[in-house]
């Protein structure tokens, strides 16, 4: 039976009646149910889980075990359970075990970081090579993300001789002339002179396009070492610049694979993108599979807490602190935010508007959705007819504008994912 | 059992039209399997085929054969070699299976089962050897095509293969979700909701339960959170009482789903529930006192094992009712005059160990009116929270049709 919130007091029930669920269970057991251990049993079965997440089910048989034994001792409260060594199977790294949990997650990136041991180090740099020379591997990466087709064909790794720094994209259709193809010293200084003249410059279709072919020459040779890495996180922090998601969104799946091998780079920075990505398309389970992929180091590093909060103010609709953090997002971030800022702005107003009565002052407003001035405050107002509901005095007749900014709100409902793989 | 023997009792299976004889005899979990495996594995390949071909009408004659092929593979201990013989056996078994009646169903299911079973072994060899699990995946979509085998089939109702298709539904849901391609079982859906079929009702209740449990979860991820408590509510009623660890299963995402309306399940069902009281009572009890900071605590003690479920994000909506909880106190202790200050809120919250800022109480309570958790308006001017005089604070849920349960 389940009430609502009444104060009304219910009937205990006795544990050892015989209106029990299992009539096999016998009155002993059914005190060994969880309503009668004492608080530090309950925290020490909580740490237990804890300590191995992955190794529950030989937790749970240990601690029935631990737990039956002191029952029948009468121990269970006598014993000091802060201080009893949590069960083996807590600490046991069965290898096979371990490997086969992680694998059967099912997650399309299983966190090989859970496997600790340097013989599975060593299968790992063996799978990474693998991957490499295979012929058949379509690319290292999501198939889709890079568009050459024509690694199918090559049998070898062609190192490229061509000198020249700079090189518009061409799609292949077939294996490259190593002519044209410029080997890794020379695609270095490529990066260097890019990034110069991306700051000079700001010609985004040029630079994009540059930045193309160079990837086109890493890929052809085969090359996945840092400098890719950091090709692809140039790229990807240059596209979020321009509010380029489908190009950020290639970068990110090459990145994804790269730091899946183990390959150095600015992982917590790419990761705290991927989650504001996923607050942007809203999309509940891959915001729930990157949360189970967070290890606590991770949760440390500013950019991922950043992104955290980020998303737990959006939860709680906690407006005034989730515009604060738009306003202090490190690294690219804000630029992220920026594609679904007008969205959260839109629904703070919605609140704004039902809440308040009769007028609300547009300062408020403005501090709070993080608007430069109130000229853009006035002007956001207006983009959504609300304008005509200002008052001379700088307030908002909230009642009338409601109906508005409701409306400009079901606007917002379908998101469009742009190319995410 | 010899192999005469099995081929007598098969013949007169399917002659007989005896569907759980004919599941037995092509399990390979059966009590006859490691007799008749040792058996066969003596017998010479070339003299084994012709006996079954001379003995076993045809097609069932491809059938047997490959699952001895089968048994033997699984005597050898190469779980990944059995599943690929198994899966060839499943394909001849759908073609066979797609002119047979209602019969046939036990064995449907048997196979699908087994199927499963085989991949899920045959990705532990594949793993252990660095290779990528995709037998599940794969034997995934082989329990899809069951569905389909019962969902298509027209013949007249009493001996339609229909009356599987809401075990082939769940099953099929089950498997997807193992495999986190819980986006495929749509389908599914799809195809159930166009066809004429008899109402849930008249399906078995096992199969009733596992399809509503599976129906709920989809739309739970979807956070269609109205519909799922349906599901929910109608797989716990029809699953029987001593099914305790469904039962728990159940109530792990009809709990949360609950907790966002404010509805609170009983002291009772939590204990007779103990996990779910476990996993959910503190976040309970919080929303009972209006604890809202010891409610933050067990998200975070919670954050993993909920994560690991997907209920975290629900969980953590529910927060509100918790401070939905305060704010009455506050409206009570204020003698329930209608208007507050603010302030009393700010200072609640801090008495529960909760700083936030001033701005932040503002939208907490704002939030609230949107929702219809207060019906009142704020007043920016003197930062007063006005109160309408009748139901300030509606009950939330108590008396939702869904409300009672058994």
């Amino acid at each position: 039976m389940i009430r609502g919130n009444t104060n009304k007091p219910s009937p205990k029930i006795n544990p050892l009646s015989p209106k029990s669920d299992s009539s096999t269970q016998n009155p002993s057991e059914k005190q060994s149910e969880n309503r009668e251990w004492p608080e530090s049993l309950k925290d020490y079965v909580q740490r237990s889980f804890n300590a191995a997440p992955h190794n529950i089910d030989a937790i749970e048989n240990e601690l029935k075990k631990i737990i039956a034994t002191k029952l029948a001792e009468g121990a269970l409260y006598q014993t000091d359970w802060t201080k009893v060594e949590l069960p083996k199977s807590c600490s046991a790294i069965n290898e096979k075990d371990i490997k086969r949990k992680i694998f059967k997650s099912y997650s399309r990136s299983p966190d090989r970081s859970l496997i600790e041991n340097d013989r599975e180090f060593q299968k790992r740099e063996k799978r990474a090579k693998r991957f490499q020379t295979d012929k058949n591997a379509k690319s290292w990466g999501s198939p889709s993300a890079e568009n050459d087709p024509m690694i199918n064909d090559l049998d070898y790794t062609i190192v490229g001789t061509c000198q020249k720094l700079e090189k518009s994209y061409l799609r292949l259709t077939s294996a490259p002339d190593p002519s044209t193809v410029r080997p890794k010293r020379i695609l270095k200084k490529t990066l260097e002179f890019l990034k110069e003249k991306w700051v000079k410059d700001q010609n985004y279709t040029y630079i994009c396009d540059q930045f193309k072919s160079l990837r086109q020459d890493l890929t052809v040779q085969r090359i996945q070492d840092e400098f890719t890495v950091r090709v692809y996180e140039t790229h990807a922090r240059i596209a979020l610049e321009k509010g380029d998601l489908g190009e950020y969104n290639q970068c990110q799946t090459q990145l994804k694979e790269l730091y899946r091998l183990n390959i150095p780079g600015h992982v917590m920075e790419f990761m705290a993108y991927r989650l504001l990505y996923f607050l942007y398309t809203r999309n509940r389970s891959d915001i729930n599979s990157l949360i189970a992929e967070l290890t606590d180091e991770m949760k440390r590093d500013n950019s991922i807490k950043h992104a955290l909060e980020v998303r737990s103010t959006l939860a709680t609709a906690n407006y005034h602190k989730f515009f604060e953090l738009f306003l202090k997002a490190p690294n690219m971030g804000a630029y992220l935010m920026d594609h679904f800022i007008e969205r959260e702005r839109i629904a703070a107003l919605v609140v704004l508007c039902k809440a308040f009565r009769p007028n609300l002052d547009l300062e408020f407003v403005r501090s709070e959705l993080a608007f430069n001035d109130l000229e853009e405050c006035k002007e956001f107002l207006n983009t959504h007819n609300a304008a005509p509901f200002i008052n001379p005095d700088n307030t908002l007749k909230t009642k009338d504008a409601y109906r508005y900014i409701e409306a400009s709100g079901k606007k917002f409902e379908k998101v469009d994912i742009k190319g995410q793989i | 059992m010899n192999t005469k023997t099995y081929f007598d009792s098969f013949q007169s299976c399917i002659s007989s039209e005896d569907g759980d004889g004919v599941k037995v005899l092509l399990s390979t979990a059966a009590a006859h399997a490691k007799d008749l495996t040792s058996k066969i594995s003596q017998i010479n390949p070339k003299k084994l085929e012709a006996d079954t071909h001379r003995l076993i009408e045809s097609p069932w004659d491809e059938l047997v054969l490959q699952y001895f092929k089968v048994l033997l593979a699984i005597n050898k201990n190469n779980y990944y070699e059995a599943y690929r013989e198994h899966y060839n056996m499943i394909i001849i078994f759908f073609r066979l299976a797609s002119n047979l009646s209602r019969w046939i169903l036990p064995v449907l299911y048997m196979i699908c089962w087994e199927t499963r079973e085989l991949a899920d072994k045959a990705d532990d060899y594949l793993i252990d050897n660095d290779e990528d699990p995709k037998c599940l995946e794969e034997a995934a979509r082989n329990i899809n095509k069951g569905f389909s085998t019962c969902i298509t089939d027209r013949s007249p109702l009493s001996t339609s293969r229909k009356w599987g298709v809401y075990y082939m539904a769940g099953f099929a849901f089950k498997t997807y979700f193992k495999v986190k391609k819980s986006n495929l079982c749509t389908n599914i859906l799809r195809s159930i909701k166009v066809q004429d079929l008899p109402s849930l009702g008249q399906y078995p209740k096992p199969h009733q339960v596992t399809f509503l449990y599976y129906h709920g979860r989809l739309l739970f991820l979807e956070a269609a959170y109205q519909q799922a408590e349906e599901k929910f509510v109608a797989a716990f009623r029809r699953c029987p009482r001593y099914e305790n660890t469904n039962k728990e299963l159940i109530l792990r995402y009809l709990i949360p789903v609950w907790l966002i309306r404010g509805v609170l399940p009983s002291r009772e069902l939590l204990e007779r529930y103990p996990a779910t009281n476990e996993l959910y009572g503190p976040f309970i009890n919080a929303i009972k006192n209006g604890n809202v900071k010891k409610f933050e605590e067990a998200l975070l003690q919670k954050e993993k094992i909920l994560v690991s479920y997907e209920t975290f994000l629900t969980v953590e909506l529910a927060r509100e009712i918790s401070i939905r909880s305060l704010f009455k106190k506050v409206y009570i202790l204020n003698d329930r005059v209608s208007r507050i200050p603010l302030e009393k809120f700010h200072k609640a919250l801090k008495f529960v160990g909760l700083n936030v800022e001033m701005a932040e109480v503002i939208w907490f309570v704002a939030e609230m009116i949107r929702k219809g958790f207060i019906r009142g308006y704020l007043s920016y001017q003197k930062m007063f929270l006005v109160l309408s005089e009748i139901n300030p604070f509606p009950p939330i849920g108590v008396n939702h049709p869904s409300a009672i349960i058994e």
